[in-house]
């Protein structure tokens, strides 16, 4: 009897602990409140009235442009959970006001430019909605770095009006599109997305406002999506360890090696962005030369990560891949300072260890 | 009024003194390693406690930095004495009694924490079966969402070397032993640094392994509650920094880990 308790004991220690359910923390979404909608439907047909859209100018950064305005007097007060709500209602008064039709776009609170660097190896099935979701929003610049696809990735991203392509026919390997990509761009801010998670323009506010607020690195705040630390997998665990080994456990386990995040035309230029290849590494740089990094926003993207061969189980290749990066960042940083950073040792008598063998 | 005064008069049971050192007859098989730094509460109970490990034992104290007899009463406990006497710091006690040690199994632990023999012997079971480094599982508080920076820096360290199976088990938590063959490997001068010594055994292929889980957090609990941060904090930090590095240097800057496909020519 107790040979078989301990025997289904060691069964059910055996299962993989991803597939328990944890309790994850999800915020609430607030209802927009109509008081806000209402004021700011308001002001968008003042708007209308005052500023109507000139010829031959681009509509879309006309009116973000008239909405950052909007947003920065009168909207300084509108809560963060009711954005979107509220920029849509400015578009409504806006359009209604001139009498057309509403467009499908989403405001972003800048003025600055933006461009988008999405990376993309045989995402056939996700680029085209990434891009719709890009050409939403008043982005300057949408790049796309197309590596190694043997599908019609390619010509997809090919189809829209105002990417820049660009097509390497061999794979370049994890995160060297990003870094190409950075290189291309000349906008402000630069955000970063990969081709198989399509996610929300209105999720993406939370991101350009830190910048805009002068933030150099805005990245997905991921902690909302994780279990308790006992259910964590390496990647996650060395991440949060980098943070807190730089004087930044607030940071948690929010990395550049995830998606999205936004980087200011500064920090590119100051972490160089041949150094965007290992995202850690440009993380670690970035809190060393001073730069202002948040955790900006929260966006799900584990549960749209596309499962591969490489990137499941306890030891997988990708995982590695990204531990080592993590290694490399903490080369890295002993390489700029001394062996143990800050964290010296000055009680240990090591010389009394010194000499004579067993 | 009266039961209290009774039970002042009432002597206090005292561990019972053991006149002569314990001679093992041969080489002893188990050396048990304990550093002890103004530990007398509690060294009596230890030494009393890890005798009882295996038939051939010889426990050895490094007393460091006591002014409050320890050294004595490690002594008529039957205890091997090294005794220093300035602090040694941290760990180091470790190194300097494993290189007195004769025993071909060496158990490591701490004076402050009274641990009965049956929870030790299957660390010495483990290396009587053939591992060579056995750990305790024992990985602190993680059932949390924010955890302690040293539990998050053990884990990292067994992350970064491909051993997710240990998951935070450290070679900094007590009680865990080794073979004579690991400790020769290892170097009795890294054991002062303790993640390092895990890191050197782990690259250098020894059987590292978690066997049995001791829960050191909770035995005694009250002497943690008196800092209000940690001042080992940022050593051990520093340790498994410093373990870190030896494997960057051992290896390459990325600790032999795989970039996969990644083609960095194109970034230059």
């Amino acid at each position: 009897m107790r040979r078989r308790k301990a025997a289904v004991r060691k069964s059910t220690r055996k299962l993989p602990l991803k597939k328990r359910k944890t309790r994850t923390l999800r915020r609430r979404v607030a209802k927009p409140s109509p008081l806000w909608t209402a004021l700011i439907r308001r002001a968008g047909s003042r708007y209308a009235l005052d500023h109507p859209p000139a010829e031959g100018q681009d509509a879309q950064v006309y009116v973000n442009s008239l909405w950052y305005g909007c947003y920065m007097s009168e909207g300084r007060r509108i809560p963060h959970t009711q954005y979107a709500a509220c920029a849509d209602a400015f578009l409504e008064g806006y359009f209604s006001q001139l009498g057309r039709a509403k467009p499908d776009w989403a405001l972003v609170p800048t003025k600055k430019s933006i461009a988008a660097v999405v990376t993309a190896f045989n995402e056939e099935k996700t680029i085209e909605a990434v891009l719709n979701q890009l050409h939403r929003m008043p982005v300057r610049e949408i790049i796309v770095v197309v590596n190694g696809s043997t599908d019609s990735s390619f010509a997809l991203a090919r189809r829209s009006a105002r990417a820049t392509v660009v097509h390497y026919p061999n794979s370049l390997g994890h995160d060297v599109g990003r870094s190409i990509g950075a290189r291309l761009s000349g906008s402000d801010m630069v955000l970063f997305l990969d081709g198989d998670i399509p996610i929300m323009a209105e999720q993406l506010a939370p991101f350009i406002r830190a910048i805009d607020h002068g933030a150099d690195v805005a990245l997905n705040d991921m902690t909302p999506h994780f279990g308790p630390f006992f259910t964590r997998d390496g990647v996650t665990i060395m991440k949060e360890f980098l943070n807190t080994v730089q004087g930044r456990p607030d940071l948690k386990s929010n990395s550049m090696t995830a998606i999205p995040h936004i980087l200011s035309r500064k920090a590119i230029e100051q972490i160089g962005a041949a150094n965007l290849v290992v995202p850690p590494k440009a993380q670690s740089l970035a809190l060393e030369l001073g730069l202002v990094v948040v955790a900006a926003g929260s966006v799900d993207v584990i549960k749209g990560n596309k499962v591969t061969r490489f990137n499941t189980g306890i030891a997988n290749p990708v995982s590695n891949l990204i531990i080592g990066d993590h290694l490399e960042a903490v080369h890295t940083l002993l390489k700029r300072h001394a062996s143990r950073l800050n964290y010296k040792d000055v009680m240990r008598k090591r010389a009394k260890l010194q000499g004579g063998t067993t | 009024m009266q039961r209290r005064k009774r039970k002042l008069l009432k002597p206090r049971r005292r561990s019972k003194p053991v006149a002569r050192p314990i001679t093992v007859p041969g080489t002893p098989k188990v050396s048990v390693v304990i550093p002890a730094m103004n530990e007398r509460r509690t060294i009596a109970s230890v030494i009393r406690q890890a005798r009882r490990v295996h038939p051939a034992t010889e426990v050895i104290v490094v007393v460091n930095g006591s002014t409050d007899g320890t050294e004595l009463i490690a002594r008529r406990s039957g205890a091997r004495v090294i005794a220093y006497e300035e602090a040694l710091g941290h760990d180091v006690g470790r190194g300097i009694g494993a290189k007195q040690a004769r025993g071909n199994i060496l158990l490591f632990l701490d004076a402050d924490f009274v641990i009965p023999a049956r929870e030790l012997r299957p660390f010495i079971y483990a290396i009587d079966r053939g591992v060579d480094v056995a750990l305790n599982s024992y990985m602190g508080i993680t059932r949390t969402h924010v955890v302690h920076p040293v539990v998050l820096a053990k884990h990292a360290l067994n992350f970064a070397m491909s051993r997710p199976d240990l998951r935070g088990a450290s070679m900094t938590t007590i009680p865990h032993a080794m073979s004579r063959k690991a400790l020769e490997v290892i170097g009795a001068e890294h054991l002062a640094v303790p993640p390092l010594a895990q890191m050197i055994a782990i690259r250098s292929g020894l059987d590292v392994h978690k066997v049995h889980e001791v829960g050191v957090g909770r035995v005694n609990p009250r002497k943690r509650r008196a800092y209000k941060v940690d001042p080992l904090r940022n050593l051990i930090i520093g340790d498994h920094l410093e373990a870190m590095e030896w494997l960057l240097n051992e290896t390459n800057e990325r600790g032999q880990q795989t970039d996969l496909s990644r083609d960095r020519s194109f970034v230059g």
